[in-house]
């Protein structure tokens, strides 16, 4: 049984309809990315599970069980990092987590105890005294994570946690999040970046136009795609055109070489080599053309996000 | 202890920003300052300018005129030195220490010993309707001080009434008797009307402070309903930099919310007018009336509007 489920959300905003049955499930211990383009929805998805927004219909349920997301309950095993940085930059590091920790009921003794821990995760402790606003962007980001942590929650929800950060913050934030599943911690992970929701997710949502597009996990919707494996021959082949357009799916000059490309469907693992490249490659020793390299290039998460959003701009 | 946290927390932000500290605090007090400033009623600046100061020029072996200046001396609010000769009495006023010179004549004595009782109850028709020209004396001030002219001449004018009255009476052989009659030890009194119980006159600087018991309260009310715009900024804010969405996830209800971020607003309120007013009468001497703590009663009140407007 899934630890978390959203059934059939909708929401409205006068003409526009945002959501328009958003439906998906979390387990226990999972990373679930949530991708899409901007005006997807996804953040109003997340707004209403962090219960701060109302859907016009649909529910969440937790275990099985109907849920209110404006429940205390249900708020106290949330953790919500926004996509703005929502710590108060008059204030230090230290009293944002005091701040917050008590707000979630911990216990001086515990809160104490809980924001040395954060501040250690977050690589914050040598600065925990300094005011939020002498903070670094990638500084700023771990703090609006660490703050979401505090209070141990069951469910984490972080909206684009990674924007506008250096690759060590970046790195830092992706290993915690990890962490995070291998204790438990169901994490809802919104973000722009493909590699990044490729690394970090267990499975992906992918939402466009107020939709659940697609949501699977990472390997099979990559096994979607098929694979590209690109043999590259002397361009003197041109004479042979004909019979190697015939082997290959797309032919074309770069330079001195002539790049084949077979598509193949991305059952193979890491061998790459499947009955197109094979026919290709005894096409090849027919014609006594010489094999310069074959490299099969694996289809990625862009890739399949671009395939079904499209690649038309979205306001 | 949701609320205590909010509160604690706001009070800590406000006291970090500067800028909204000196705008709730700093310039109300400043506000109030430039009006001391700008109407002399600074402290130090209020006890010489309540009074009115009289330079006197008098025939300086005439205990008569003396007599007249002695009751000038001992009328509330007016602050009497005599000069050297007239030409010293105009200087001081010409160079602006002292508000007016009295300049007395040789033929006051003579002018005043002329008067009966009936000239001192009729001043308007008898021989004192030339005023106080018709006792030779004159008032000098600077023309730019037509206010201090008048307050100066009214005074000089009502005190040498009191003191024609005084003379006359003693030189009337009826009323002489007549309270002889009445009371054995009247007669003996050297000046019947100074007996009369001691009027409260206004003075100039009593008009200054009961300003101020207007002007300081009014701002007070002026500040509180500032406090909106500050307190406005502070939910603006918490919704800008996404704390708001932070604080509304928490496990805390709308209401701990609403009065945690409302609460700092009101103390904070209720500071400014503490101070507003203790800062009233400190530099400008308003009274806090005999029931202070309604006062303080009304502070609180007046914030409480302030802040649930906001």
């Amino acid at each position: 049984m899934p630890f978390l489920e959203v059934n059939n959300l909708c929401k409205r905003y006068d003409a526009t309809q945002a959501l328009a049955g958003v439906s998906f499930s979390i387990g226990g211990g999972e990373v679930l990315g949530l991708l899409g383009p901007n005006g997807a929805g996804k953040t109003t998805t997340l707004m209403i599970m962090a219960g701060l927004l109302r859907a016009d219909a649909g529910t969440l349920s937790c275990e099985g069980r109907p849920l209110d997301p404006t429940a205390p309950a249900y708020r106290r095993s949330l953790g919500f990092a926004p996509q703005n940085i929502a710590a108060y930059p008059e204030l230090t590091a230290l009293e944002n987590l005091r701040f917050f920790g008590r707000l979630y009921g911990l216990k001086r003794s515990d809160l104490a105890t809980r924001a040395a821990e954060i501040l250690a995760i977050t690589g914050l402790a040598p600065r925990q005294h300094s005011r939020v606003a002498t903070f670094s962007g990638g500084m700023k980001r771990r703090l609006n994570f660490g703050i979401a942590l505090l209070h141990r929650p069951n469910l984490l929800i972080l909206d684009e946690p990674t924007v506008g950060v250096d690759p060590q913050s970046r790195a830092h934030l992706i290993g915690q999040t990890r962490a995070l599943r291998d204790q438990g911690v169901s994490v809802i992970y919104a973000s722009h970046y493909m590699e990044e929701v490729q690394v970090v997710c267990d499975r992906v949502a992918i939402m466009d136009q107020g939709r659940i597009v697609v949501a699977d996990t990472l390997r099979n919707l990559l096994h979607r795609l098929d694979a590209e494996t690109l043999v590259e021959i002397p361009a003197t082949a041109c004479e042979q055109l004909d019979a190697l357009t015939q082997a290959a799916d797309r032919v074309e000059q770069r330079g001195d070489r002539l790049v084949l490309a077979v598509r193949q469907p991305d059952d193979n693992g890491a061998s790459g080599i499947g009955p197109a490249v094979s026919r290709l490659l005894a096409v090849l020793d027919e014609l006594r053309l010489p094999v310069l390299s074959v490299t099969t290039k694996r289809p990625d998460l862009e890739q399949l996000f671009l395939r079904m959003t499209g690649r038309e701009l979205r306001d | 202890m949701g609320i205590r946290s909010i509160i604690t927390k706001d009070l800590r932000v406000l006291t970090r920003d500067h800028r909204a500290l000196a705008v709730l605090l700093v310039m109300p007090m400043v506000f109030i300052a430039i009006l001391g400033f700008s109407t002399g009623q600074l402290i130090g600046w209020q006890n010489e300018n309540t009074s009115l100061t009289l330079m006197v020029d008098h025939p300086a072996d005439d205990p008569f005129s003396g007599r007249f200046v002695d009751l000038l001396r001992r009328r509330e609010g007016l602050v009497v030195a005599v000069a050297s000769d007239a030409a010293s009495a105009r200087k001081e006023v010409d160079d602006g220490n002292c508000t007016a010179a009295l300049l007395i004549g040789p033929a006051f004595r003579e002018r005043v010993s002329g008067l009966r009782l009936r000239d001192a109850l009729q001043p308007e028709q008898g021989a004192l309707a030339a005023g106080l020209a018709g006792l030779d004396v004159a008032i000098h001030t600077q023309r730019t001080q037509p206010i201090a002219q008048t307050l100066t001449r009214q005074l000089v004018w009502a005190t040498a009434l009191r003191f024609i009255v005084n003379e006359t009476l003693e030189r009337d052989p009826l009323a002489r008797a007549y309270l002889a009659h009445a009371s054995p030890s009247a007669a003996t009194r050297p000046a019947l009307v100074e007996e009369c119980p001691p009027q409260t006159w206004v003075t100039p600087g009593d008009f200054r402070v009961m300003a101020y018991q207007i002007i300081v309260p009014a701002y007070t009310v002026l500040f509180a309903f500032f406090l909106i715009n500050i307190m406005a900024r502070s939910f603006l804010s918490e919704r800008r930099q996404g704390t708001l969405d932070r604080l509304r996830v928490a496990p805390i209800g709308p209401f701990v919310l609403l009065v945690g971020k409302t609460a700092p607003y009101y103390l904070l309120s209720v500071a400014q007018g503490v101070a507003l007013f203790a800062f009233g009468r400190l530099l400008f001497g308003m009274s806090w009336g005999s029931a202070p703590g309604m006062l303080m009663l009304v502070v609180a009140c007046t914030s409480l509007a302030a802040t649930t407007l906001a």
